[in-house]
């Protein structure tokens, strides 16, 4: 391969690969919990923000998130994932070897928070999902959005929360606009 | 269940857990009020009615106080309790609503404290005032306490005992969290759920939500469902 052919091959791979790289699904990134931007639901419906602290205690058992059957998203140590709901009261399920729940006041246009914990059990860890505030979360260190893999129905996307950011006036949360890596 | 298993696992080890570990005596915990959750819309500013009516905004702050003790042990889920207006509700400078006006609440869900340290739960939501004869819906309490759990100290014991007697480590299914209690006299803040005209009680008013939606007449003359 000549010169001139060398530079041109290199002028196309440079002009290709940030498209390519946009192209694949974006990655979570690990985020200071203080600074994630959470968009406001949708108008006249509220959502909730589930959350787990990252730990050695049930790191290898998630907690999957189910709300009439139906699951909602997994949730891994460090993660966290957007769910937007109806007005109104909300039942969500928790299981492993165990079930716990919590029921929940959606308010519209307001923003709620809960945490999941693995507690002891007698094969895999329990799963404990209770009410959180705002401060629990952003207390919580640093989070990474759920992988969309791991999602179920009702859970934000990345792309998702980027657009209800970007509506909002609020520049994208790194974790829906950080390039794959 | 925990309750299955703490049942069995009772009977088989208790000759191996202490007594000062088979039932924790945590007393309950006062409720702190939690932070509110962010984007909470406020009230938009009363305009003024050609009709003379004077009408309460929703999304209008309130304060309501609990009139009755409300806990993870005690209280059940879907029970109801009475509340009343803490503050009077001001409009316009002038006092609408006094202080003392009656209305309800509902525990929207209540969990006991369990084994493996995991606390009570409680969340409380606030239905209605009674105002003029009607309901004035009420929403956004966010009245929401969990006790303190022992997580770490259910985990220290775990690590403690993995690498001597690993049985010992299944005290750890015994120690419970705190209960958490909400107490009669507890005040918290909540809003109106939807526009209220004060002597309007023909039934021909036109009420709308807090997200502008005309309610279900069910919800605008604030029957639980």
């Amino acid at each position: 391969m000549n010169f001139r052919a060398m530079t041109m091959a290199s002028v196309l791979i440079a002009a290709i690969a940030p498209q390519a790289a946009s192209a694949a699904p974006a990655e979570a990134v690990k985020e200071d919990a203080a600074t994630i931007r959470i968009p406001a639901p949708p108008a006249g419906k509220g959502q909730i923000v589930f959350y787990r602290k990252g730990g050695i205690g049930g790191s290898a058992v998630a907690c999957s998130v189910f709300e009439g059957g139906t699951k909602v998203s997994s949730l891994g140590g460090g993660r966290y994932f957007i769910v937007v709901a109806e007005p109104g009261r909300h039942e969500y399920a928790v299981k492993t070897e165990a079930t716990d729940r919590l029921a929940l006041e959606v308010e519209s246009d307001e923003t709620q928070f809960a945490s999941c914990k693995i507690k002891m059990g007698i094969m895999v860890g329990r799963p404990d999902i209770r009410p959180a505030t705002e401060a629990d979360f952003r207390a919580a260190k640093s989070l990474k959005l759920v992988d969309s893999d791991d999602m179920g129905e009702g859970a934000l996307r990345p792309e998702q929360i980027a657009a209800a950011l970007a509506a909002s006036g609020t520049p994208a949360a790194p974790a829906a606009a950080a390039p794959a890596q | 269940m925990p309750k299955n298993y703490c049942g069995w696992l009772a009977g088989t080890f208790v000759l191996l857990a202490p007594p000062a570990f088979a039932i924790d005596p945590a007393p309950p915990v006062p409720a702190s009020v939690p932070a509110q959750p962010a984007a909470i819309p406020t009230a938009p500013n009363p305009a003024p009615r050609a009709d003379g009516d004077i009408r309460i905004p929703a999304l209008t702050e309130v304060r309501l106080e609990i009139l009755s003790d409300l806990g993870s042990k005690i209280s059940k889920t879907g029970e109801l309790f009475p509340i009343r207006l803490a503050k009077p509700i001001v409009i316009d400078g002038a006092e609408r609503v006094p202080a003392g006006a009656e209305g309800q609440g509902e525990v929207v869900w209540a969990k006991k404290s369990g084994g493996s340290g995991a606390s009570g739960e409680l969340v409380l939501a606030a239905r209605w005032l009674l105002v003029d004869g009607r309901h004035l819906r009420l929403r956004s309490m966010h009245l929401s306490p969990v006790g303190e759990d022992k997580y770490k100290t259910v985990e220290t014991i775990n690590i403690a005992t993995a690498a001597t007697v690993p049985a010992v480590a299944l005290i750890g299914f015994f120690i419970t969290g705190k209960q958490t209690l909400v107490a009669r006299g507890t005040v918290a803040g909540a809003r109106t759920a939807e526009e209220f005209t004060l002597g309007g009680g023909s039934g021909e008013q036109q009420v709308k939500t807090g997200d502008g939606k005309t309610p279900e007449p069910n919800q605008a003359e604030g029957i639980i469902k």
